[in-house]
């Protein structure tokens, strides 16, 4: 097995997901190749000290937050004008999703599509239940276009 | 009982009960949190904020998904939203820190040498200098290095939480620890 095909197979191996035959093959290629071997190890390394950065909230973290929930109930029932501009962005959002989708399926690129409608529905439903400011959904919106080009 | 059975009873006003999806996935998002933000601000009050908007969001979710699966969603976009708003406040480690280039040193000659790294042996620095480089990485392979890596959840749930293949996460996932091994060895950007 090559340099290059071993590489695609290193990441796999670190989670467990190779064959048992792959594996093999796998090692036999460390015995012989330096250069790969130091790959595994780093990556291996790199991915525990990942894990590292696990982390745990303090212990009154739920209890503080219950008395948050209980105390915003009250304010709850203030519509926000906001809400209404947030409603005509996302008014556009689908005119966007629309008008790409006519790009796309001119260009057979139906699944990429798929995709984009998807997620234009869930930055919909996810912008629908929040009361922030009107510049959030700007920088959604661009980050969901650098997911699509 | 279930997620979305919980789920069902809060929507009928027993809020109370909450409770126990904070306390199920507390550590879980906040380690979210922390992967992106890092110790920019406060992590816990912003895990907080989250929870309490999933909180304020739960009539939209449709039962069609895992619960965990749209909690996730949200704590990712939120997540990514909010490293995005505090970027200006990330202070560069070479600026900033008089050891930073010793720690540097000291992590690439770890992480290129030690068969086992075992936790002791990262010191604070070294620490930063890693959540530096995760900073680095664009938000797809940010997103799946957080689910794998720290997280620990399978190829499968981050399919699902991120809506792609899991073909396509193998492939992420390859590209994502290579592009930070480079950032990490090479020492690009940090
Ligand atoms: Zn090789």
């Amino acid at each position: 097995m090559d340099c290059n095909k071993i590489q695609e197979l290193i990441s796999l191996y670190l989670d467990n997901e190779l064959s048992s035959q792959e594996v093999m093959e796998l090692e036999k290629h460390f015995d012989v190749c330096n250069k790969c071997k130091q790959d595994y190890i780093a990556l291996k390394n790199i991915k525990a000290v990942l894990s590292f950065n696990r982390k745990e909230v303090g212990l009154d973290f739920t209890s503080s937050l219950m008395c948050k929930i209980k105390k915003e109930k009250f304010s709850n029932n203030i519509i926000s004008f906001g809400s209404m501009k947030k409603k005509i962005i996302i008014a556009a959002g689908f005119l966007f999703v629309f008008a790409s989708s006519v790009i796309f399926i001119d260009t057979n690129k139906i699944s990429i599509n798929k995709q984009t409608f998807q997620t234009y529905e869930h930055a919909i439903e996810y912008y629908e239940s929040y009361d922030e400011d009107i510049d959030d959904y700007a920088e959604y919106e661009e980050y969901m276009l650098s997911m699509l080009y | 009982m279930q997620d979305k059975e919980i789920i069902e009873k809060i929507l009928e006003g027993q809020q109370d009960l909450y409770s126990y999806i904070v306390d199920k996935y507390k550590n879980k998002v906040f380690s979210i949190i922390y992967s992106f933000c890092g110790q920019t601000g406060d992590s816990e009050d912003i895990a907080q904020n989250v929870f309490i908007k999933i909180f304020k969001a739960l009539p939209k979710f449709k039962f069609e998904s895992e619960f965990s699966t749209w909690m996730y969603r949200i704590v990712i976009n939120e997540s990514i939203t909010i490293s995005k708003k505090n970027k200006q406040y990330i202070i560069p480690l070479n600026v900033n820190s008089e050891n930073a280039d010793e720690s540097k040193n000291n992590l690439i000659n770890l992480l290129k040498s030690k068969d086992n790294i075992e936790k002791q042996l990262i010191q604070q620095e070294t620490q930063q200098i890693v959540q530096t480089a995760i900073k680095q990485l664009n938000d797809k392979y940010k997103t799946v290095l957080t689910l794998r890596d720290i997280e620990d959840f399978s190829y499968e749930e981050i399919a699902q939480i991120m809506n792609v293949s899991t073909g396509n996460i193998k492939i992420l996932i390859f590209r994502a620890r290579n592009r930070l091994k480079e950032i990490l060895i090479k020492g690009d950007n940090l």
